[in-house]
């Protein structure tokens, strides 16, 4: 049985909070204790270059890779002591959804609802199918979905959940322009309803866009955690930077403090 | 023959190296060893087994018959590759080379000879392991050997040339109507490969010259009834392509060998030429044979079989699938593996009521008592559909990180995922049991918990399996690389099931005993004592099983996605 939602008050405003979370492969280092909260409705932008250790950290996160080192806590639910609860208030989107070959599209929603406890969710359901598309497909089964489709399925499951946390890596890719847009929009929509959003992507022009936050890795260490103003103020080569172009500064040359701001 | 294309030839000696490299790597892991070794451990014993039975063979093999052996063998695993190439038209190509060696600067010719060096490589341990096996059954075992293996490795350039010529008749005639010559083609195969079986089998009948053996000389008319199939004027014809390597097979003498040999030889390199220069197009049949090939490689890899691989049938679609454990979080996962069983097994699932029925029938013949015959049902029904239905984590590799974010806790993720699997293998097990019983006309009560036991041993057997699977997350890889290992792991695993059943079922037994003695103890020998039995053996089951859906859960909060991916 899902635990009833706490309000957001009772875990000190953070809907996520990471602590000295380290992640090792083989006794390499991929995460190195990484810490950072993730505010009530607020959407974190999370970049890096590739094996900075971004997947790693939403990974888990999300429950998917066991965490050894460090603390999460989801929605005033610690992921290693109440790990169930925990997993009841997020929800994540991988780079490469992989729907159950014999389910259809609705009966994936179906089984989401009885998975998360979802009381009333065929009209909901039904409006998410709507606004990712996905209505003209209902019957289809998930080994017959294109990846774009299967990232909007991954999408409909996700808000379909009732989220607290919603964890996004590489969301977009695979989909149509309409299809971004319809996401973007989804994603906006959602922070806005209190959901806090981690958003990984390479696309930073998408993350300019929505993130309130920015949290940079690089090779499994937090380099920057701020906003885009405090980001152009502390790091960017040139007033007026782009995000590319900061993301490009700070990654070649990372500030010696972890760039708190 | 034209040289290999020397950009071919090092990608064949790099992939050579490459495969070396993975093996090497395996062998590094204490699992990759302990599989490795104890693979190699089984291929020993079975050529062991092979040789000794050979060795007992009569010592004067007469020529013509190891002939008529050599050309009826090759001609079953021609038919076998012709079935293949009737699958597989065109030109497969591996997903890595497909198309970087399409839009290479070499011609289509070098392609085909690149493909065939390949093929012929694969078929190498093939070749020398079957002429192993025949080497012993002909007059000189090293003309045997050296021409079977031969023969072994230019049966596949024969099934790359139909499959280019299957393809360019496909590209003439349309995909529509190639699809008719098509079934009917694998269906004569089938019923070619059958008959040759049969002839082999059952050839006095249906040569129609009376008995098999009679009862004065068995052998003797065994021989003389192989002599007359080997002579039939049908075999003849049949195997008449085969009959230079058959001839070096059983050649008596070196210059007959060495006349026969170079005859195949000669023959073996103008065949791999001719298909080479094939004047035809299969770049098109390639892209879709490749990428056939490449999906069932995958659904192996993520460790679904061709059953829970599966595609959906749609009549099966159509219907709902009962949420029979409620819809609750713990009943939408166990619906989850009903709906894969309901929709995608149902075939499978007709043909193992099938096996059921036969199964009865011949432990109702086989053995005398009705317990042993229970017994007998009951381990081989839970081994063979436990191994045949893969609707659990075995079959959810490329599913691993969504189950992980499930919001459950781990032992009942595991439950319920085994749960369907269990009752359905379990119950039908237990109907078999039950049937024999009718059957015979005897229900005694030790085959009433016999058929109690079933459900509960088949959650012991499928949750060892998967636990050992989340622990050591290895994917299936198809191909010889991988033979060795993939054998040992089977047999490991297989050992590590029947030791565990073995602990708990004594387990209970013992509680049972300790409950009898401490009830006849308290209330004196009769039904109290029974009473104390019973309990202290449930209990002790409900226990067992409890630990062992623990084990399993924990198993599989330890279980690391990226850990899976790395030893893939």
């Amino acid at each position: 049985m899902r635990e009833p939602k706490v309000g957001w008050e009772e875990f000190g405003g953070s809907a996520l909070s990471v602590r000295g979370f380290s992640k090792h492969y083989e006794g390499e280092p991929a995460v190195t204790d990484l810490s950072f909260d993730v505010e009530v409705g607020e959407i974190l932008g999370l970049v890096g270059p590739n094996g900075a250790g971004k997947t790693t950290t939403l990974r888990s996160i999300a429950g998917i890779l066991p965490l050894r080192e460090g603390r999460v806590v989801v929605a005033g639910h610690d992921l290693i002591e109440a790990e169930a609860a925990a997993k009841s208030t997020l929800a994540w989107v991988g780079d490469d959804p992989q729907p159950f070959d014999a389910l259809t599209v609705w009966e994936h929603l179906e089984f989401t609802a009885a998975l998360y406890s979802i009381p009333s969710w065929p009209g909901k359901a039904e409006e998410l199918l709507e606004r990712f598309e996905l209505t003209a497909k209902r019957d289809a089964l998930g080994s017959e979905l294109s990846r774009g489709m299967r990232q909007k399925l991954a999408f409909s499951c996700a808000w379909l959940s009732d989220p607290r946390v919603l964890l996004l890596d590489e969301p977009l890719s695979g989909l149509d322009p309409r299809g971004i847009r319809a996401a973007r929009s989804a994603i906006r929509a959602l922070a806005e309803t209190g959901v806090a959003i981690i958003l990984s992507s390479h696309l930073l022009e998408l993350i300019e866009a929505l993130a309130d936050r920015l949290l940079i890795m690089d090779r499994g260490r937090a380099v920057f955690t701020g906003t885009l103003a405090r980001a152009r103020e502390s790091l960017a080569p040139d007033p007026g930077s782009s995000l590319e172009e900061i993301f490009l500064h700070v990654t070649e040359h990372p500030p010696e403090d972890g760039g708190e701001g | 023959m034209r040289s290999l294309h020397p950009a071919l030839a090092t990608l064949a000696r790099l992939k050579l190296r490459a495969w070396g490299r993975r093996l090497v790597r395996r062998m590094r892991t204490p699992a990759g060893a302990l599989f490795g070794v104890l693979g190699l451990a089984l291929t020993a014993l079975w050529l062991w087994s092979v040789f000794a039975r050979a060795s007992s063979l009569s010592d004067g093999i007469d020529p013509a018959q190891a002939e008529a052996l050599g050309r009826g063998a090759l001609l079953v695993f021609a038919v076998v590759v012709a079935m293949g190439s009737l699958v597989h038209r065109g030109l497969y190509f591996p997903p890595d080379e497909l198309e970087r060696l399409l839009t290479a600067p070499v011609t289509r010719s070098d392609l085909v000879r690149y493909r065939l060096v390949g093929m012929m490589a694969r078929s190498a341990l093939f070749g020398v392991l079957m002429g192993l096996l025949v080497a012993p059954r002909m007059p000189v075992p090293v003309f045997g050997f050296l021409g079977a293996a031969l023969g072994l490795l230019t049966l596949p350039i024969a099934g790359q040339g139909v499959a280019i010529l299957l393809g360019d008749a496909e590209n003439r005639v349309g995909r529509f109507a190639s699809r008719l010559p098509r079934g009917a083609a694998r269906l004569v195969a089938g019923l070619g490969l059958w008959g040759v079986i049969m002839l082999f089998v059952m050839g006095d009948d249906l040569v129609g010259s009376g008995g098999i053996a009679s009862d004065a000389n068995p052998a003797a008319s065994s021989g003389a009834f192989l002599g007359r199939v080997t002579s039939h004027p049908l075999f003849v014809a049949l195997t008449l392509p085969f009959a230079p390597w058959a001839k070096a097979m059983a050649a008596t003498g070196g210059a007959d060998f060495a006349l026969w040999f170079a005859l195949a030889l000669v023959l073996t390199v103008v065949l791999f030429e001719g298909v080479a220069r094939l004047p035809i197009d299969f770049r098109e049949l390639s892209l879709a044979t490749s990428a056939d090939v490449a999906r069932r490689l995958a659904r192996l890899r993520s460790g679904r079989g061709t059953i829970s691989g599966g595609d959906v049938s749609s009549r099966a679609l159509g219907r709902r699938v009962p949420w029979i454990f409620g819809r609750r979080p713990f009943g939408a996962v166990a619906w989850l593996e009903c709906c894969a069983i309901l929709r995608k097994a149902r075939g499978t699932l007709a043909f193992a009521v099938l096996v059921a029925v036969f199964a009865v029938w011949i432990s109702t013949v086989a053995f005398q008592g009705t317990l042993d015959g229970a017994i007998f049902l009951a381990i081989l029904g839970t081994v063979y559909l436990s191994s045949g239905l893969r609707f659990d984590f075995r079959g959810r590799l490329d599913q691993m990180e969504v189950v992980r974010s499930w919001p459950l806790t781990p032992w009942k993720v595991f439950l319920a995922t085994l749960l369907p699997e269990t009752l359905l293998t379990g119950l039908l097990v237990a109907a078999a049991v039950l049937a024999r019983s009718a059957i015979l006309g005897d229900f005694p009560l030790e085959v009433g918990l016999v058929a109690l036991a079933c459900p509960l041993v088949t959650l012991v057997w499928l949750a060892v399996d998967n636990a050992v699977f989340l622990l050591v997350p290895v994917r299936f890889e198809p191909g010889q690389a991988s033979a060795m290992h993939n054998a040992g792991r089977t047999l490991t695993l297989t050992l590590l099931r029947m030791l565990v059943l073995a602990l708990l079922i004594g387990a209970v037994l013992l509680a049972a005993w300790v409950g009898a003695s401490v009830g006849g103890a308290l209330f004196g020998p009769g039904p109290a004592a029974l009473v104390c039995a019973i309990l202290a053996g449930l209990t002790t089951t409900v226990v067992v099983l409890a630990a062992v859906v623990l084990w399993g859960g924990w198993a599989l909060a330890r279980f690391d996605v990226a850990h899976a991916r790395v030893s893939a």
